[in-house]
């Protein structure tokens, strides 16, 4: 191995003791992590080059042993037993203050003759935890590397710290206990008849993991009850071990640490003042989100109504200038003008989780998401589903019970996202009136707070219906470990919240200025008795227009005139489409120096003479999107994490349902 | 012998049965002979706060009820272990 030049290191280590943090250090590559464990849900990949070596680093979820309970504590298994040529080294990331539990998966991982370099983080609360390391003796017994170190606040270049080690990494291979504390003799016992040469950790792990194996063709996978039994006396008999060298090294004075969490913890696990502060976070959350917002929301509207109004006067009036004007820029506003809104949001789930304050609200209502199918970790996802549905699906792997884990995943996608906050807004914006109740109280921030409610409820209800119909195993107690809380470092915030919203810039950003510029042409040109007619096509009789006009009698009932069923249609691959398309055909049609609110505030419904967008079609709109599935990515994922055609086609086609009835039913009523 | 779910917020006592916890219990460091001190119990809430290897563990309030500990509590200071 000496020679080699490309190294594949795996990044592993118990829930939250700073993976992702280090492993952005060592990368520079901006990954999320997060306070409340489990955050890592997927696999992240960086290469870093070091003298002459290059490093492929791979961070893997969290997990406490090598008998994985949910399936995202699965991939680090697999990565590890099924393909050991695969990974040449560890860095196995432990946490000063939660040594004794992080040694037993790393005497697993020394188990298996792995080459391991043990970083021991969170070096900055030695002091404030009264703890004290004698770092020889610690290396001494485990017989590998270790470097103390804190990725927050880092003394010296962690890589320089490495870089010693990774010549000789072979060696790295440290102590190996599997005899020593007679699991060897327990493994046996299953195979009497085997040389005692092969009698080692990684067979244990393919016997009870049921990993296929050669040996494994002469015997049976033990039954459930006789894995648990195994699995016990394993982490009984590394425990054992664990105390009696942990002595050595480790010492804790309980009484020198301060103990700021445990009286946080008096106010926010309170039956009582808890869940008033948490409800007080959430509205406040959602107020923030509409009134601060509100100022920098109306200046981008500004700015990029003067920027087509100067380019009009300074350009030609041709077609390019058309679609620069009301393909393109119409398309670039559409997205910039939601990232105060998206910026705002972000923040706010950031400095949950960041703070450690998540895993309190998942302590808080684990007992009430009980009737509804679910876990006090559900609320995780479905929390982080206000920002996006994609990755808090993939954030349910954290939970173990697989029944729990379905029902969670497919009540996602009912919570209010970042997407579904564009439509809100305008639409808000034009039929609720801009007042306040008591003097305080928004009546808009109020409609959006509704929406974000209607959103959690729909998805508890839906939760309850599936938990009286689905099989399974209802329930596994909760057992969590509670970070403590802490004030996440400015810059850490900042590289995470640049990630997410630069996502949505770049990402979602790209898809709706092409579909602004696709619409910008289809809105402009036409056909009419087979002859194309010549440019500017009247809206009317555009490719847009006809197409409108013709499923106009199905979103009728709803209050929509055709150009909204145009732009309904349009945001079925991503709801965020929906304000871009209204504004394309829009500007299209009036090319006045008007905002995009003003524009749609004075469009009058031919047959009515009303406004189009009045309190009724308004509501009838957000109803709508409030409930319908309108996004591939979403249902992409649905399809990959359950694995079933039926389950992702039948949440798609019962929300569309829920959305076309509900949005009927309350124009009806109000109209 | 109490279970821990009876002991009073900020006692200590040591794990003296394990038979009914989960493995994954046991992998926190749940387990016969361990040292565990209640921090919170909320049974309206459903759940418990313990320490155990100095760092916060929250556990389902039904779990904590088969958890039986001994009644004589050690002083914040002793050493844990897991002798059997
Ligand atoms: N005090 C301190 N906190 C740290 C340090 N490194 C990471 N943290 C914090 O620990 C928490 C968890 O960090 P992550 O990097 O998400 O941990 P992880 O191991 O990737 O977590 P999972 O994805 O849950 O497995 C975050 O709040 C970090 O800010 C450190 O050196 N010192």
């Amino acid at each position: 191995m000496e020679k080699k030049k490309t190294l594949r290191i795996a990044l592993i280590g118990n829930p939250n003791v700073g993976k992702t943090t280090v492993f952005n250090l060592l990368t520079g590559l901006h990954q999320q992590t997060g306070n409340y464990p489990g955050t890592t849900v997927v696999q992240k990949k960086g290469k870093i080059k070091v003298n002459g070596f290059t490093l492929e680093l791979i961070d893997l979820p969290g997990t406490e042993s090598l008998h994985p309970h949910s399936p995202d504590e699965q991939v680090s298994l697999k990565e590890i037993i099924r393909y050991p040529e695969n990974i040449d080294g560890i860095f196995y990331i432990a946490d000063v203050e939660s040594l004794k539990k992080n040694l037993l998966l790393l005497t697993q991982i020394m188990d298996l003759g792995i080459p391991v370099i043990m970083i021991l983080n969170k070096a900055d609360k030695l002091k404030k935890k009264g703890i004290q390391i004698d770092m020889e003796e610690l290396k001494k017994t485990l017989g590998i590397p270790v470097i103390l170190y804190s990725s927050v606040k880092p003394e010296g270049n962690l890589i320089q710290k490495i870089k010693p080690y990774l010549k000789k990494l072979n060696k790295c291979k440290g102590r190996r206990i599997f005899s020593e504390i007679n699991l060897k003799e327990e493994l046996k016992k299953h195979f009497p008849a085997i040389d005692d040469k092969l009698l080692n950790y990684s067979l244990f792990l393919h016997y009870t993991e049921q990993v296929p194996c050669s040996l494994l063709e002469m015997t049976n996978h033990p039954g459930k009850e006789e894995k648990k039994q195994l699995l016990k006396k394993e982490t009984v008999k590394r425990y054992i071990w664990i105390n009696k060298v942990l002595k050595n090294f480790y010492t804790q004075n309980l009484s020198e640490r301060k103990d700021f969490t445990g009286m946080a913890d008096k106010i926010l696990l309170h039956p009582v003042w808890g869940y008033l502060v948490f409800f007080f976070i959430m509205f406040l959350m959602f107020q923030s989100i509409y009134h601060l917002a509100n100022l920098p929301m109306e200046l981008i509207d500004h700015i990029f109504g003067e920027l087509s109004n100067w380019l009009q006067h300074k350009l030609p009036s041709n077609k390019l200038t058309d679609l620069l004007i009301n393909g393109v820029i119409s398309g670039v506003a559409g997205v910039l003008i939601f990232v105060p809104q998206i910026t705002l949001l972000f923040l706010f789930v950031l400095l949950m989780d960041k703070t450690g304050y998540m895993s309190r609200v998942v302590y808080l209502t684990d007992r009430w998401m009980r009737p509804f199918g679910m876990s006090g970790k559900s609320l995780v996802p479905l929390i982080s589903g206000t920002a996006c549905a994609v990755p808090a699906i993939l954030s349910t792997r954290t939970i173990e019970n697989s029944r729990q884990r379905l029902i969670t995943l497919l009540t996602v996608p009912f919570t209010t996202c970042s997407a579904r906050l564009p439509v809100y807004t305008i639409i808000i914006a034009l039929v609720i009136p801009n007042k306040f109740l008591f003097g305080w109280i928004g009546l808009q921030g109020l409609t959006l707070f509704f929406l974000y409610t209607l959103g959690f409820a729909a998805a508890l209800a839906f939760g309850a219906l599936l938990h009286r119909f689905l099989p399974g195993q209802k329930t596994t107690p909760l057992l969590m470990l509670m970070p403590d809380y802490q004030w996440p470092s400015f810059k850490g915030l900042l590289i995470e919240w640049w990630d997410k919203v630069s996502a949505f810039i770049f990402g979602a950003g790209k898809i709706i200025v092409l579909f602004s510029i696709i619409l910008w042409f289809l809105g402009t040109h036409g056909i009419k008795d087979d002859k194309i007619l010549a440019y500017p096509v009247p809206l009317e009789d555009s490719y847009l227009g006809n197409f409108g006009k013709k499923i106009e009698p199905v979103f009728r009932p709803l209050g929509f005139d055709w150009k909204i069923d145009v732009a309904v249609l349009s945001s079925f691959a991503a709801r965020e489409i929906f304000i871009g398309t209204l504004s394309t055909i829009y500007s299209v049609e009036d090319d006045s120096e008007k905002t995009i609110i003003e524009k749609l505030r004075t469009e009058i419904h031919p047959a009515t003479g009303r406004p189009v967008f009045n309190l009724a079609t308004g509501w009838a709109i957000l109803i709508f999107y409030a409930f319908a599935l309108q996004c591939m990515s979403t249902l992409a994922v649905i399809k990959q994490e359950t694995g079933s055609w039926a389950y992702t086609l039948g949440i798609f086609l019962f929300m569309g349902l829920l959305a076309y009835i509900s949005a009927m039913t309350v124009y009806q009523i109000l109209k | 012998m109490p279970y821990l779910s009876e002991l009073k917020p900020g006692e200590q006592a040591i794990i003296i049965a394990d038979e009914h916890l989960p493995v994954k219990a046991m992998e926190l460091g749940l387990m016969k002979g361990s040292l565990i001190r209640l921090k919170k119990k909320n049974p309206k809430i459903g759940m418990a706060l313990v320490e155990i290897n100095g760092q916060s563990l929250a556990l389902d309030y039904g779990l904590a009820s088969q958890i039986e500990v001994s009644s004589n509590g050690k002083k914040e200071n002793s050493p844990d272990s897991t002798d059997r």
